[in-house]
């Protein structure tokens, strides 16, 4: 009996081991069938398999809430308390729940590296498409590699070679006022070649975070950049063809801030590039914008800090920079490089009246008109002359040209087989590096507070500007020729009405001068958008206000950076004080700028604004305003207006300050 | 009269002028090439490698002719001095006339010349300006090919050329 019972007993569970599967053979399956998190879900089936050694190494650890991971895949902390990745390629993810939730993707992952299968759309296995995760995920959880894939990634190490990456650069074109597309500027990422010289960078390849547009309308372009209407992707470009972009094509200078990093750093960087360039963001110009994710590309190397996390509101170039350098000490090194407008300006001050007389006559008649004035000059002026003939040449070829061809034109080619003839090397031009730096400039928010009187009422005024720069500001660090004011409110209290109004909110208040002479012949203009508090008779009515227009600028001859100018303006108004509740306007805007010393600016404006077609706005003012820098953070601001309006004019005196943080 | 979009920052760093840098399309050498449009010459046969290599499978050098690259080249000096002398065309003859110039310097380093050398190559180039760049038909091809003759017959600089 007890022998009958042993047997089957014994061949009981010959049978069920002899049915029951081989656990590894259901858990490769399962991978190979892409089904990651059931894997995951149903690792405690699988308990003598190497990933669930993994997956319990990193329990143990909570491993998926270190810095590094929540940067490798860009989580940030959402309204609701978890976590949402701002990567919006699906096949960033491994885990149906990856974009919210970090465990899982953890997880999914460390299933799918047991699996060989491309990630689509690449060829790529997942070893090698998220190189980065899996170098960390490797090193942190101690992976068995005789139980796992081979983990070679061909292709990347061929990448590697080829850049041998040194260092990291960050490039920073400065703002570009009369083109709206380049306010701000821009930064992107070079990778320093080991043993590079100065002439060799060319030779680099650039890390480039931009929205990938289509030709648009101008409407629909600004508002899907602004509403996250287009992808934004990393690309990878050689960084003489972003030379040709930036300092030739659009006549920017750029800035190079080389970073304190180690190899190892810059080795996560490569890889995480890697990872990042086959997906693609939402792409919002304020928040999520190259500089925004340039440093989220960064921060995968250094997870200690939270670079990104200081950006809520929106992103500036020029402040990333500053945060980099100032607060983390991360750069080593900036270069300057003049940009092709600053060259011809270097070259022309090289030169005698004569000598300039030629270029501009060379430049606009061809080589041939010049020949025999020319040969009288000795070579090396010869040779200056034409440089800067053909200086002049490029800049117009480039400014008129849709899309720049490598290709030369027969103007061209003639005049450079002619200084080709002359026995004299060019020298570069020594063009000083400026003394401030775009990033050592005045902090890009300012408050303002300020008290007055305005058509014999007193009046106190607070306001507060979130970007970036206008006249009064000190100028050193960024364009003196230009002014971009953006989310700019002004709150007055005034004591006849014994009420706050809101004086002015400005959406954007760009306004670009380019001085003219006889060779530059630019077009400047502005544009605004915002809330105005417009003098109508003797009473003070709000209006939403859009305006702009074309015009002209000089210099003022003796004066360092002073300008005259004059533009025409028209728009339109929306106001329930207006008849039809909007007007269309009409008028003119002019004025003097003064640079009187370093700290000292004077502004003499008049604006004036006329509906058409109806008398219900007929406005002139003319305002004196004047600021003095006190420190780095601090000016005074001093303003003086006669203001006229329906008939009824007055004066507005006030006086105050710009704090700058 | 500019754009007045609101455009703010990167998205349009890429700018008006260069819409050409910002689309992706496939065909020829794959990105790179249409990253390129508009210059004369080989793609940029490295960027596209690394663009590429991301959707078309085996090695990092491009080895198939259906790709449209030359299959007897790999990213070595020699294509990449074509793949630079192809983007540069406009700023390597004005550094060749003038002698001097970061652009001509740079090709100098794809093309090996040590910094003694370097004068020696300068004058070089600057004396077969015409040749180089004044015949009709100047493609990247034929600006090396007529450097690399020129260098042969120097004695300082023939070593440079890879036969």
């Amino acid at each position: 009996m007890l022998r009958y019972l042993i047997t089957s007993l014994a061949l009981f569970f010959c049978c069920i081991t002899v049915h029951a599967d081989n656990p590894d053979e259901t858990l490769s399956r399962l991978i190979a069938a892409d089904q990651y998190d059931q894997a995951v879900k149903d690792i405690e089936h699988f308990p003598g398999s190497h990933l669930h050694e993994l997956i319990t190494r990193a329990r143990a650890q909570a491993l998926w809430n270190e810095p590094t991971w929540q940067k490798l895949l860009h989580y940030k902390k959402n309204l609701l308390g978890g976590y949402t990745s701002q990567v919006d390629g699906s096949d960033f993810f491994n885990a149906t729940t990856g974009k919210t939730n970090p465990q899982a993707e953890m997880e999914a992952t460390l299933a799918r590296f047991f699996s060989t299968a491309p990630v689509v759309p690449t060829t790529l296995p997942p070893q090698c498409r998220f190189i980065a995760r899996y170098q960390w995920l490797k090193q942190k959880l101690e992976f068995d590699v005789s139980r796992m894939p081979n983990d070679r990634c061909v292709p990347f190490e061929e990448l590697r070679d080829a850049l041998q990456p040194e260092a990291i650069t960050i490039i920073f074109p400065s703002a570009h006022p009369n083109s709206p597309s380049s306010m701000f500027g821009h930064t992107f990422a070079r990778i320093d070649r080991q043993g590079q010289v100065r002439e060799t960078r060319m030779l680099d390849f650039t890390i480039n975070y931009a929205a990938q547009v289509d030709s648009q309308s101008t409407f629909v372009y600004a508002v899907k950049g602004l509403t996250g209407g287009f992808q934004g992707r990393f690309n990878v470009l050689p960084y003489h063809l972003k030379l040709r972009e930036y300092v030739q094509m659009e006549n920017r200078d750029l800035w190079e801030y080389r970073l304190n990093l180690t190899p190892q750093q810059v080795e996560i960087i490569l890889q995480h590039a890697y990872e990042l360039i086959p997906t693609y963001f939402d792409y919002y110009f304020f928040t999520e914008n190259c500089a925004y994710h340039l440093l989220s590309l960064l921060e995968v190397a250094i997870p200690d800090l939270d670079l990104t996390d200081e950006f809520k509101g929106w992103t500036i170039p020029v402040d990333t920079l500053k945060l980099l350098d100032k607060k983390h000490g991360l750069v080593a090194s900036v270069t300057y490089h003049p940009s092709s407008k600053a060259v011809i300006e270097s070259r022309r001050a090289a030169l005698s009246t004569q000598e300039n007389i030629l270029a501009t006559q060379a430049y606009q008649q061809g080589t041939t008109s010049i020949e025999m004035p020319l040969k009288t000059l000795p070579p090396e002026r010869q040779a200056a002359v034409l440089d800067l003939a053909f200086d002049y040449l490029r800049y117009d070829k480039i400014r008129n040209a849709a899309a720049i061809g490598s290709d030369l034109t027969p103007v061209e080619r003639s005049m450079l087989l002619t200084r080709s003839k002359i026995k004299v090397r060019s020298d570069p031009p020594q063009i000083p590096q400026p003394t401030t730096r775009p990033d050592q400039g005045h902090d890009t928010s300012r408050f303002t507070v300020a008290a007055g009187i305005s058509n014999n009422s007193g009046f106190t005024q607070l306001g507060w500007r979130a970007a970036y720069h206008d006249f009064m500001d000190p100028s050193p660090g960024y364009a003196w020729n230009s002014k971009l004011d953006f989310f700019n409110t002004e709150l007055r209290y005034h004591d006849d009405t014994q009420s706050t109004e809101v004086h002015k909110f400005t959406v954007i208040d760009i306004l670009s001068l380019e001085p003219r002479d006889n060779f530059f012949k630019h077009i400047s203009w502005n544009a605004t958008l915002g809330w105005k508090n417009r003098a109508i008779g003797n009473q003070r009515h709000g209006a939403l206000v859009m305006e702009g227009g074309p015009g002209l600028a000089y210099e003022i001859p003796f004066l360092q950076r002073s300008l005259a100018y004059g533009l025409l303006q028209m728009g339109g108004e929306y106001s329930n004080q207006y008849n039809n509740n909007a007007i269309a306007t009409a008028g003119f805007l002019g004025g003097l700028l003064l640079k009187i010393n370093t700290a000292w600016t004077a502004h003499l404006e008049i604006n004036t604004r006329h509906s058409i077609g109806s008398y219900e706005l007929d406005l002139r003012q003319i305002a004196l305003k004047q600021s003095i820098i006190l420190n780095k953070e601090v000016s005074l601001t001093i303003e003086l207006s006669h203001i006229q309006s329906m008939g009824h004019e007055y004066l507005e005196a006030s006086g105050g300050l710009y704090i700058y943080f | 009269m500019k754009k007045l979009a609101i455009g703010l920052c990167c998205a349009f760093a890429l700018g008006s002028t260069s819409m050409a840098f910002a689309t992706e399309k496939a065909g020829g050498c794959g990105i790179g090439k249409e990253v390129m449009a508009g210059k004369t010459g080989l793609g940029s046969n490295l960027v596209a490698a690394i663009l590429n290599n991301i959707l078309i499978p085996n090695t990092f050098f491009m080895t198939t002719g259906i790709l449209g690259c030359d299959t007897t080249k790999t990213v070595q000096n020699e294509q990449q001095g074509e793949t630079f002398v192809a983007s540069n065309m406009d700023t390597l003859a004005v550094d060749m006339a003038q002698g001097n110039g970061d652009h001509l310097a740079a090709l100098a380093a794809i093309l090996g010349v040590t910094d003694a050398d370097k004068p020696a190559f300068y004058s070089l180039a600057k004396d077969q300006y015409e040749p180089l760049f004044s015949a009709s038909g100047t493609t990247p091809a034929t600006v090396l090919t007529t450097l690399n003759t020129a260098m042969l017959n120097d004695t300082r600089l023939s070593q440079y050329v890879t036969q």
